[in-house]
């Protein structure tokens, strides 16, 4: 029977009030330790997924809006740009690089999105399986597509019409034209793992198709047909600017689609130079734009906004934006989950001064026995550290819970992965805090017990 | 083997306690007799090491504990005294096994699990090894004070009115209880209460009657 094992049993000989102190301590160490690993987690996720874009280029609208929709792929896009416009910026000398995006349709939930293989490297992906996709109506698909949709190399599906899981009678499916699975991405832990990529084209043409189907009745002739072709579209309730424009370039010049397959194998702007030199309509959802020097970043977004139908955004100050106004919310919380922890405090206090009034006899028993003022006192110390030490375990376990639950529930609305088993470093330092307080609220009823006065309390 | 000489206590300065010299061997138990109120309490916890003497020395098994710094006499006390008091405390959390065990390991001596068994079961306590402080019978938490007391063999045992709270037949017993064990172990048995029956038990006696003021 050390004072270890002593002190454990006096604390479990007195198990509501010690129960209280541990609730508490474990709430708050809870909240503090989820407030730690939820805002860290997704803040790292989040810069993570900037890395490479320093601006957006999307449709007017919200700057937010275009960059959850373009770089975290959480939001619906803002509308469409002109590809024209797009390349024109491009060529600005501080321009390293654009990547297009061309988003419309979904399989299962999940967005395809048309792009080239620079948005692959820029992410820095790696194929779990097969190749990258080449061809039109060629995708490769990330790991959480592969993992829920089931699909395999080789696979074959046909893409639904908007970005949403619509029930199916309401779906529409492009069933003319099927994608085929090439390749399969290893997990990145980022939103990609969330995608369908294809080409640019690919999303083109099957816009071309679709529209042609529903102008079968009135024959190729003639463009007036692209006025029908509109109103049909409307009629299915998808009013995407692309749509219209994609219906257009269907009259205007579908010849040039069908042969852009193989001239796909072009570096990717000389391409699309090519395709605007045909079709100067041809639109995109964004551009992802990365520049060469930091003089892009003040230079470029004014030309945008000024000179072009399009707004530009910048993730880096869209995001911190963002995180201070949620910063605000964390911080209250965090204040609450502080105010638990000092009050849980006072409960080991109350707790450990209470109980030492009735064992005041059992520490002047113990010194006649022998035992020295100073091993009283490292056995109140203790109870309040193993108290400490209980409460900051169990308010970690309260916290993975939690985060298992927010990952098990909220995972459909956030395209992320939370870790559960990681440790944050700035835990630790709650361990010592808490330690610390536990040791504090245990000081002055420990500095009692070592100064009993045996024989005055045991003459009583 | 205890000897005392000139003790003298003071609680303040106007009210000093002069004791009579005490001597008491393991062959023969000491009654030291006096009404409530006349310093019996005070000189046991001054024999026991539990009081610092204002003068006078205390010489136990060849130790005299009034030179000894408070560390050495928490250990001193720890290794050589036993003490009976009149209310049986325990530590609550712990089983009386458990709190034998403690007592055992504060004194610093070597006693087995097997000791503590046997001592248990001489006092006809080991039924109730397993049971908290709080499930004791008053005679059985005497017994079990008694058991504490001896267990690591002290020199000096010290009991302070270990009777009364009981009746008569647990009273002839606990007495017999503490002298029978203390000549086993050797150890010198001295025995402070007002308890009349006590007195028929035992021959040696010291009477305090009243506190002498010496100032």
């Amino acid at each position: 029977m050390n004072a270890l094992q002593l002190s454990w049993r006096n604390i479990w000989h007195r198990p509501l009030g010690s129960l209280l102190s541990l609730l508490l301590l474990a709430l708050g160490v809870g909240i503090i330790s989820l407030l730690l690993l939820l805002s860290t987690q997704l803040e790292e996720r989040f810069q993570r997924d900037i890395k490479g874009v320093d601006m957006v280029m999307g449709a007017k609208g919200s700057p937010l809006q275009l960059i959850l929709s373009s770089v975290y792929q959480i939001d619906a896009p803002t509308g469409n740009i002109p590809l024209k416009e797009a390349l024109r910026i491009c060529k600005h000398r501080t321009v390293a690089e654009g990547i297009p995006l061309a988003y419309g349709d979904s399989y299962q939930g999940f967005r395809l999105v048309g792009t080239d293989e620079r948005y692959v490297k820029a992410y820095a992906m790696e194929l779990e399986s097969g190749q990258l996709n080449e061809s039109d109506f060629e995708v490769c698909i990330g790991a959480t597509v592969a993992k829920r949709s089931g699909l395999k190399l080789g696979d074959t599906f046909f893409s639904a019409h908007g970005l949403i899981n619509a029930p199916e009678e309401l779906a529409h499916t492009h069933e003319e034209q099927a994608y085929t699975v090439k390749g399969i991405f290893k997990s990145s832990g980022s939103a990609l793992d969330h995608l369908i990529l294809t080409n640019v084209a690919s999303i083109w043409r099957i816009h071309e198709t679709h529209d042609h189907d529903h102008g079968d009745g009135h024959g190729h002739d003639e463009h007036e047909h692209s006025e029908a072709t509109q109103d049909q579209n409307h009629d299915h309730g998808h009013s995407h600017d692309h749509h219209d424009h994609s219906h257009d370039h269907a009259h205007g010049g579908h010849d040039h689609s069908h042969e852009a397959a193989p001239k796909a194998r072009l570096a990717p702007m000389a391409y699309y130079e090519q395709v605007i030199a045909d079709e100067p309509d041809k639109e995109i959802t964004a551009m992802l734009v990365r520049f060469k020097s930091k003089l892009g970043i003040v230079q470029v977004p004014r030309i945008v906004n000024q000179q072009t139908s399009m707004q530009a955004a910048l993730p880096a100050i869209e995001m911190n934006r963002l995180f201070d106004r949620l910063g605000l919310g964390i911080n209250v919380l965090r204040g609450v989950a502080i105010a638990i922890i000092l009050i849980s405090a006072i409960s080991v206090f109350i707790s450990l001064y209470r109980s030492l009034k009735e064992r005041a006899y059992e520490m002047a028993l113990m010194r006649v026995m022998g035992a020295s003022p100073t091993q009283l006192f490292t056995l109140v110390l203790f109870e309040g550290l193993i108290l400490s030490a209980i409460g900051f375990l169990l308010g970690i376990v309260l916290s993975r819970f939690g985060l298992w639950l927010l990952t098990k529930w909220g995972s459909d609305d956030l395209p992320y992965s939370l870790s559960i088993f990681s440790w944050h470093p700035q835990e630790t330092w709650l361990l010592f805090a808490t330690l610390f307080i536990g040791i504090l609220a245990a000081l002055i009823p420990a500095v009692q017990a070592s100064r009993t006065d045996i024989a005055n309390k045991l003459a009583q | 083997m205890l000897k005392s000489t000139e003790l003298v206590f003071a609680y303040d300065r106007k009210r000093n306690f002069v004791f009579p010299d005490i001597y008491a061997d393991a062959s023969a138990p000491l009654l030291v007799l006096g009404p409530s109120g006349c310093g019996k309490t005070t000189l046991l916890h001054l024999l026991g090491g539990l009081r610092k003497a204002k003068k006078g020395e205390i010489l136990i098994a060849g130790t005299n504990i009034t030179k000894l710094s408070t560390r050495a006499l928490d250990k001193f006390r720890g290794e050589h005294i036993g003490i009976v008091f009149q209310q049986s405390h325990f530590i609550a959390a712990l089983s009386m096994i458990e709190n034998l065990a403690l007592a055992a390991k504060l004194s610093g001596a070597k006693v087995g699990q097997q000791q503590i068994f046997d001592i248990l079961d001489r006092l006809q306590l080991s039924h109730r090894a397993k049971a908290k402080p709080n499930a004791l019978s008053q005679g059985e938490k005497q017994r079990a004070a008694i058991a504490r007391a001896i267990l690591h063999q002290p020199k000096l045992l010290l009991a302070d009115e270990p009777t009364a709270s009981l009746d008569d037949a647990n009273c002839k017993a606990v007495f017999e209880l503490l002298s029978e064990r203390a000549k086993e172990i050797k150890a010198a048995l001295v025995i402070v209460t007002h308890d009349a029956r006590l007195k028929a038990l035992v021959e040696q006696h010291i009477l305090i009657d009243h506190p002498s003021n010496s100032q």
